[in-house]
């Protein structure tokens, strides 16, 4: 089953049994392609020693999220890397390197656009992007940011940024987006943290000053940093609100390593897997499957994945699976909630320990 | 340098130095008084390593000590002991404490400054016993202090005064304290990063009756999951020596019986991802040509060959290579300085001692039975402290 089939069927309308069938083809599929052309994937398989064939999606085996980090899987030729893209990671640790060929590439941005003009509705619509525009300035080296944003960025038909080069808010061109759009529904677009650092920390100063009333936003990029400062989703949404009317805003879960395949968060605060993806939590003690309600860690599949082998990639986040299509807001498909990162363990032994 | 930046956690940090010859009466008394004092202490009967150490230190353990090392008479000891202890493995600090002042040394042993309550409780115990046996001695030739990594000044100063010093910690902590100079006669000896393996042999292991088997495994568990792995003394990699078919029914027994201990083990979630990415990189790079997984307590990953350095086969949190050999020289090939310890089933120690020394391998410093591996001795890593640490005075003729 080609990629361009998922493109025909509404992202959230089928059910468990239809949507399980079309993704077992595709991930028997993706496997093979993988196998064939990515020789370290395929000498995993082998160690495994995992079968050519799948009974259900449960089955296709899943490599770890950090084994991007530690090798360079691809399963293109060198000449047919289009861009290649990394994860964000802080000074000093090591960056996943994801490749990807036209084909690829393509497939992320529509898959992108299909899984959030669910949500926006058809037609693309003015952009605020609540970050700095040098974030995209290196093209060569794709950063997670840069990437989302960029791929976001397709889906607007103007685009402004709310940040200048020096990640301060600058007002004048936010109040001018505003003015240029008035009265028609436009998108907002960020990252959890640097909305709230660089964009609420500064409307805070300033209540009321703009009205956002009319926006949609989405954020992704995680809790992490916010925990850290202890901000929950709710006092996030509750606080946007206050500052500048922001009221339709949704959260997403995705990673460099499945772009174009996110999970978005519906009205009634769950994650989404749309038809393009799926997801699966895991026991750790022997990776068994989760059932719904029962705390595990995160697998995600993703029918885009041609040029690299990431279409079934065991992530570090934990998470719960909530339940399979009989979420209140009526889309079809698994949803779940994100619980955050693992913990780092406590390790003993004796290797290089002056403390 | 600053008195507020280093807790002194018994004794001084103006050690006197008066050398005495190695296992004095005097010492060795001392240390039995500590032994008993510790053994009869409600709150460290709950460490087994708290307790394994005051065994140890028992003075019936030091005179069997003292009486295989043969001459000591002449020997003397150096001076000023400076101890850098590990951070991870708390009750080490005490060891190495007491090859010190064993050897007839002063000291001042830098511990972790992470906090473990086994180190509260040993010194605790040893301050009281000071003071109740008055042996004041110990306090004035002596200091156990704590100060951070980052107060170099403390380590700078006692490597200037000190006689001797010794590192443990690994690569990067001797870098760190080589930067400060000792005074043109004294030394040191460096505990860095080290490598271990076992050979088993796969008849032996198949005449086990049902209940040694488990004795073995949870010994194979005590080396390893004990500390994730991560000793330099818990072993990676298994070799099997014997005949295909009882190597192959033997490695189903054994690993089996791993898996029924390790099921103890604290398998948490990071360290479940970190063996998984492990293993899976391992494959990759077309390493192994088969991984056998029970649950994820335990990753046992076959080796395509034997390559030509063993110690970069590193496993972690319960995943272990093996391979299957036809004689133990075929292993030794393969031995680097990296290599610590060889824990051994079925196989004499002696034997493959024997054949270390004829034929010229550069690692191994020590063979031990399997279980036997994190068992602390005064002959550590190739090196015999009880010589190291003291002075030989020559006379006559």
């Amino acid at each position: 089953m080609a990629f361009a089939d998922f493109l025909e069927v509404s992202p959230y309308i089928l059910g468990k049994e239809q949507k399980q069938r079309m993704l077992l083809n595709r991930f028997q599929e993706l496997t093979e392609i993988h196998r064939k052309n990515c020789e370290e994937y395929s000498k995993i398989l082998t160690a495994w020693n995992i079968l050519d064939s799948f009974s259900s999606i449960y089955e296709v085996p899943f490599l770890p999220v950090r084994l991007f980090k530690e090798l360079e899987l691809k399963s293109i030729k060198d000449e047919e890397i289009f861009k290649t893209m990394t994860s964000s990671g802080t000074t000093g640790q090591a960056v996943s390197k994801i490749y990807l060929d036209r084909a690829t590439s393509v497939n992320q941005q529509k898959a992108l656009v299909k899984i959030v003009s669910a949500f926006t509705g058809k037609g693309r619509l003015p952009m605020l992007i609540i970050d700095s525009p040098s974030v995209v300035k290196d093209r060569a080296m794709f950063s997670a940011r840069g990437a989302g944003i960029l791929g976001f960025s397709i889906l607007a038909s103007d685009r402004k940024y709310a940040l200048d080069e020096n990640m301060q808010l600058d007002l004048d061109r936010v109040k001018e987006f505003l003015e240029k759009h008035k009265g028609k529904r436009f998108l907002l677009f960020g990252f959890t943290f640097m909305i709230w650092q660089y964009f609420y920390k500064e409307l805070r100063k300033i209540p009321k000053c703009i009205d956002l009333s009319g926006g949609i936003l989405i954020h992704g990029g995680g809790w992490k940093k916010l925990t850290n400062e202890a901000v929950e989703p709710q006092e996030f949404k509750g606080c946007l609100k206050e500052v500048c009317g922001l009221e339709d805003i949704h959260d997403y879960y995705g990673m460099v390593e499945q772009t174009g395949a996110i999970y978005m968060q519906c009205e009634c605060g769950h994650l989404h897997a749309s038809i393009f993806s799926d997801v699966i939590v895991r026991n750790m003690k022997d990776f068994s499957t989760c059932s719904v309600g029962e705390p595990g860690v995160i697998q995600v599949l993703s029918t885009i994945p041609e040029s690299y082998p990431g279409h079934s990639i065991l992530t570090e986040d934990e998470g719960i699976l909530l339940g399979e299509d009989d979420c209140p807001c009526g889309r079809k498909g698994k949803y779940f909630k994100v619980l955050g990162r693992i913990k780092n363990a406590e390790v003993r032994g004796c290797s290089d320990t002056y403390e | 340098m600053n008195n507020a930046d280093i807790k002194v956690l018994f004794g001084t940090t103006a050690p006197q130095v008066y050398p005495q010859q190695p296992f004095a009466d005097v010492t060795v008394d001392f240390f039995d008084a500590w032994s008993k004092a510790i053994r009869q202490d409600k709150q460290a009967k709950l460490y087994p390593d708290i307790i394994a150490f005051a065994f140890w230190i028992r003075k019936a353990n030091l005179e069997k000590m003292k009486g295989k090392n043969g001459i000591l008479h002449t020997r003397i000891g150096r001076g000023m002991v400076f101890h850098i202890a590990p951070s991870n493995v708390a009750i080490n600090f005490a060891y190495t404490f007491a090859f010190g002042l064993l050897t007839g040394n002063a000291n001042i042993v830098r511990v972790s400054s992470k906090h473990f309550l086994q180190t509260e409780i040993v010194c605790r115990i040893l301050k009281e016993v000071v003071v109740r046996d008055s042996f004041h001695w110990v306090e004035e030739r002596n200091g156990i202090v704590q100060y951070g990594r980052k107060q170099e000044e403390w380590s700078q100063k006692f490597s200037g005064i000190c006689n001797m010093r010794i590192i443990w910690g690994g690569d990067r902590t001797v870098q760190e304290i080589r930067k400060y100079p000792l005074m043109p006669r004294s030394n040191e000896i460096t505990f860095a990063d080290r490598y271990s393996f076992a050979i088993l042999s796969a008849e032996a292991v198949l005449d086990l009756p049902a209940q040694e088997k488990r004795r073995l495994a949870e010994g194979f568990y005590n080396d390893t999951y004990l500390m994730d792995q991560n000793a330099c003394s818990s072993p990676h990699l298994v070799c099997w020596l014997g005949q295909e078919t009882a190597v192959q029914k033997a490695k189903d027994l054994f690993w089996e019986a791993v898996y029924e201990v390790s099921k103890k083990y604290d398998l948490a979630n990071m360290k479940v991802s970190e063996k998984y990415t492990l293993v899976c990189e391992y494959a990759a790079k077309s390493k192994v040509s088969a991984i056998k997984n029970y649950e994820n307590y335990l990753y046992v990953a076959e080796l395509k060959d034997l390559p030509k350095d063993i110690s970069d086969m590193r496993g972690k949190y319960g995943l272990f290579f093996e391979y299957a050999i036809h004689g133990i020289p075929e292993v030794l090939k393969r031995v680097t300085a990296k290599v610590q310890t060889c824990a051994v089933f079925g196989i004499r120690e002696g034997e493959v001692a024997e054949m270390l020394l004829e034929y010229p391998a550069q690692g191994i410093d020590r063979i031990v039975p399997i279980g036997r591996t994190l068992d602390m001795d005064i002959v550590w890593d190739g090196h015999d402290l009880i010589r190291e640490l003291s002075r030989c005075i020559s006379y006559g003729k």
